[in-house]
């Protein structure tokens, strides 16, 4: 797969933190995903991408305030950068296209 | 107040400070007592459901710093030995993974499903993340093992 390709996965992972502008961290991503995608995802599923995708600098990251109900560990909040956004733009008009002509087939699948 | 109780193992719980750092919203309560520093710090959890102030308190004097507690239903935190386990894995935001799987246990599992499932659902937590870790290199030598394949039947066609 190309380096600035997203997988399944990852664009889940991009629409969620877009989703939570400034409260993007790794439960709420996960918790975004399985409302709003209905994919089952761990969290060690979404810290993997996570990860992967700051590799690849499409998100960055900053680490954030300790809470009691975390055990006093802090949360790691996460932004789509431009290489990101770039990224996923790419990666929608791909499926749009592919979708184009067939949605009468692939409408009602769900 | 108090119901026959079950047995809670406790690890050393050392008790900094009590009611006003305890974080309360009508059905749960938390108290930490927070010592050490950095990324080994340790953290005594206590987390009643929808008991008063005074059976928390109560709950309290029940604990003795080490060894097993009886309290009625008082609930204690996510399975220590898969936190320790989480903490081996070579992630580098293993730190915030397990501050996440904390918070889901606090917050999502021990409210909904209770203390149990909770713990189960912690350790799915754990046992994923390092099959996650542990399915990457399995999943190179698969690559290497499917070149090699393509590499092989070239070979083949060229020295037919």
């Amino acid at each position: 797969m190309a380096r600035d390709s997203l997988g399944d996965f990852e664009q889940l992972i991009l629409l969620a933190i877009l989703r939570l502008p400034d409260e993007a961290y790794g439960l709420r991503i996960q918790e975004e995903i399985e409302e709003r995608a209905h994919r089952t995802a761990s969290l060690g599923m979404v810290y993997t991408a996570l990860e992967r995708l700051e590799q690849k600098k499409f998100v960055s990251s900053w680490s954030g305030g300790a809470t009691p109900e975390r055990g006093g560990r802090s949360k790691r909040f996460f932004k789509v950068e431009a290489a990101g956004m770039r990224a996923l733009q790419k990666s929608l008009a791909a499926t749009k296209r592919m979708a184009a002509g067939v949605e009468a087939l692939v409408g009602g699948s769900r | 107040m108090s119901k026959p109780g079950r047995k809670y193992e406790l690890r050393s719980i050392i008790i900094t400070h009590y009611l006003d750092d305890h974080l309360s919203s009508g059905k749960h309560a938390f108290m930490v007592g927070d010592f050490g520093t950095g990324k080994t710090q340790a953290l005594a959890t206590i987390f009643v459901e929808g008991q008063s102030d005074q059976f928390f308190f109560e709950s309290l004097l029940n604990v003795p710093h080490h060894g097993s507690a009886t309290a009625g239903n008082m609930v204690l935190g996510p399975p220590k030995l898969a936190e320790f386990f989480m903490l081996l894995l070579p992630m580098k935001y293993r730190e915030e993974l397990i501050g996440c799987a904390e918070e889901e246990y606090w917050t999502r599992s021990l409210p909904r499903l209770g203390g149990r499932r909770a713990q189960v659902i912690f350790w799915t937590q754990m046992i994923h993340a390092w099959l996650i870790f542990l399915a990457r290199p399995l999943a190179g030598i698969a690559g290497l093992a499917g070149m090699g394949k393509v590499v092989d039947l070239l070979l083949a066609r060229l020295l037919k």
